[in-house]
């Protein structure tokens, strides 16, 4: 940045009568005044004025407002503080009770989860119903050791769904016995479709 | 509205509504006691729930106990005793007799899980059912007996007792002995420095870095294992078999499923059926198998191999080595010693064998190439084919043709080369023999000059080159062939 626009920036009466002085005895700063007197000429032509009463009321009370600002801004913290503090114990209540919520949810089931589970319950029954019906002959001859095998399987797994429905008696919605009854199901109706599709290599035993 | 009030309308909203979410009859109380560990041991008796055991270095048991029940009725029916007696301290959950609550159309239900932060060196006894346990850092013994959940052990050390029907087992970083029962439910082991004795019924099983004895009893689900310090027995049926590692000796006896083993550095034995072997980089190996393929590569000792209704396959054996096969081809390269093979009904084909071959056959071929020793083979129905043999070669044969070639020149063989209803064609690379051929309805050629002692239509008694060597060649119907290599 040159010397005159220094003194052009600062804008003074001194800068600009500096600034005067040292034009005249440089062509290439004369020229830059005279385009800065052209500048400030063409904003003042621009310039515009209105007259209302209201507004040198408004901008006092505006000016009054920040004089008062240091005061408020604490209480404002303040408020902020206590009200980030009151949103912290409500979320932090709020999400105990939602995971107690949810591991309730885990051991207890609601009433749509029941539903579910029913549905589900139902689906193996039939399912395993079916499977029994095509594997029972396969299962009776049961001659090889592989065929024994899942017989007793099926033995021990008719064991288990009976401890569970039992139990699931007296206690219905108890999620643990459900998943367990529904797992056990699963196992059985897996089983069968093994004994189905078991054939070729223990008949050569 | 500001926008810190927003918030604050917003976090009060969801709690009403997380808060309202719960049903009005929802009922859950904590129940929590605190006991004094005088000795004995720190026992368990509960139902339809998890319990989960931590451990700290102090003598208190503190025990916290959730119990949920759809009906309050019913969750304040339920209690939890915790005694403290010489015995040590015992915790009990006691279940109201649900025949009261009839009025409820069976819908009631409840169950207590526990949280139970006791001493690390006070011996642990739990005894569960519905419902998972969850223990860690132990560090005295523990007889865990459950059912119809997950029993998870972590970081523990002392004797670790686990029986568990219908729900997994892992037991991770033990520093003492484990004894594990289970029953339809998947076993892992991993980290285990004392011993591990693991039986399982129609679930898969995986152990992995065991510093002592491992012994694993299967059936009806797969057994993998890997990085056992010490002596490995497995006993498996109806599903694979997977070990590798074993620094010690390894037992594997399957049945209905495939065995792989790999990197032993003890003896192994092999016992399978009805499934493939696959074995590779042990010491000594023996496989006993039926109905079933065998594979057997890097082996730096012995090998003995037999199976029936499978073919063998033998690759980099280093010491002698035994096959019996019946019904499958047998092929042995690189037997690093003596091979041994008695097989029927199949090819045995051996090549680079490093000592003596003796081969039994019947209704196969016989194909031996480059053989350090002697070669003795017996079959019938199938022709034999020897490439350079260094040693004697005696061949009986039926029904089949012999042929041997590729000799080494520059030193004699003893050879007898018998067979009946084929021909028999030998190339000599030179050297003196003592001949004496003869069949019964075929010719006799030779590219050598024999000086004859004996000759007549059916044979020729004579030297070659001076005489030397046995050259007994004898066939009926067939042609004898002696030709220059």
């Amino acid at each position: 940045m040159t010397h005159i626009d220094d003194l052009l920036l600062n804008g003074d009466s001194e800068s600009m009568q500096a600034a005067a002085l040292h034009a005249a005895e440089c062509a290439e700063c004369a020229e830059t005044l005279a385009e800065w007197n052209d500048l400030s000429g063409t904003a003042r032509e621009l310039h515009e004025s209105w007259n209302s009463d209201l507004l040198w009321p408004r901008i006092e009370r505006s000016l009054r407002n920040e004089r008062r600002a240091p005061a408020s801004h604490w209480m404002q913290i303040a408020a902020s503080i206590v009200v980030i503090a009151g949103l912290a114990a409500i979320l932090t209540v709020a999400f105990r009770a939602r995971t107690e919520q949810k591991r309730f949810d885990e051991a207890i089931l609601r009433q749509a989860a029941m539903q579910k589970v029913d549905d589900a319950e139902l689906a193996h029954v039939s399912a395993i119903a079916e499977l029994e019906k095509m594997a029972e002959p396969k299962l009776d001859e049961a001659a090889s050791p592989l065929m024994v095998s899942y017989k007793e399987k099926l033995v021990v797994l008719d064991d288990a769904i009976a401890e569970c429905q039992a139990n699931i008696q007296h206690n219905r919605q108890n999620a643990h016995l459900r998943k367990q009854l529904l797992a056990i199901y699963d196992e059985k109706q897996q089983t069968l479709k093994d004994v189905l599709q078991e054939n070729s290599h223990v008949t050569n035993q | 509205m500001s926008r810190i009030n927003r918030a604050a309308f917003a976090a009060a909203a969801l709690f009403a509504a997380v808060t309202l979410q719960a049903r009005a009859d929802d009922y859950t109380q904590v129940i929590e006691k605190k006991l004094t560990f005088r000795g004995g041991k720190v026992s368990i008796d509960h139902r339809f729930g998890h319990i989960e055991v931590r451990t700290h270095g102090g003598s208190s048991v503190d025990v916290k106990a959730t119990v949920r029940a759809s009906d309050a009725a019913i969750g304040r029916a339920i209690s939890v005793t915790a005694t403290e007696a010489a015995g040590g301290v015992s915790i009990v959950t006691h279940y109201p007799d649900t025949e009261h609550w009839s009025s409820h159309n069976g819908n009631m239900s409840y169950s207590v899980d526990y949280e139970i932060e006791m001493p690390a060196s006070a011996p642990l006894m739990i005894r569960n059912r519905f419902g998972n346990v969850d223990i860690e850092g132990l560090r005295a013994a523990g007889d865990i007996t459950n059912a119809m959940g997950k029993v998870e052990l972590r970081n523990t050390s002392g004797r670790q007792e686990i029986e568990n029907s219908f729900g997994s087992v892992e037991v991770r970083d033990s520093d003492g002995d484990a004894i594990i029962r289970n029953q339809n439910g998947a076993v892992t082991v991993e980290n285990i420095k004392g011993n591990l004795d693991l039986t399982d019924r129609f679930a898969s099983v995986r152990v992995t870095n065991a510093d002592k004895t491992v012994k694993i009893t299967n059936s009806n689900g797969s057994v993998e294992v890997s990085d056992v310090g010490g002596t490995t027995s497995i006993t498996n049926s109806f599903a694979g078999v997977n070990v590798r590692n074993v620094r010690g000796t390894l037992d594997v006896s399957n049945n209905n499923g495939h065995v792989e083993v790999s990197d032993v550095t003890g003896r192994t034995s092999i016992r399978n059926s009805f499934a493939n072997v696959t074995v590779s980089n042990v010491p000594d190996v023996t496989v006993t198998s039926q109905n079933a393929r065998v594979s057997a590569s890097g082996i730096k000792g012995a090998a003995t191999i037999t199976t029936s209704f499978g073919s063998i396959d033998l690759r980099d054996i280093g010491g002698p080595t035994r096959v019996r096969n019946e019904n499958g081809n047998v092929t042995a390269v690189d037997i690093r010693n003596s091979l041994n093979v008695d097989t029927r009904f199949g090819l045995v084909k051996a090549e680079h064998i490093r000592g003596s071959a003796d081969i039994d056959n019947s209704n196969g071929n016989v194909t031996l190439t480059d053989v350090d020793g002697g070669a003795r083979v017996h079959t019938s129905f199938g022709s034999v084919f020897l490439k350079d043999v260094t040693g004697a070669i005696d061949v009986d044969n039926q029904n089949g043709a012999v042929v041997v070639g590729g000799l080494a020149s520059g030193r004699c063989h003893d050879m007898t080369l018998k067979t009946s209803f084929s021909s028999i064609k030998v190339a000599l690379p030179g050297g003196g023999y003592n001949v004496n051929a003869r069949t019964s309805f075929g010719r006799i050629s030779s590219a050598y000059p024999i000086s004859t002692m004996n000759a007549s239509a059916e044979s020729i008694v004579g030297a070659i080159n001076g005489g030397g060597c046995k050259l007994d060649l004898t066939t009926a119907n067939g042609n004898i062939s002696i030709e220059k290599e």
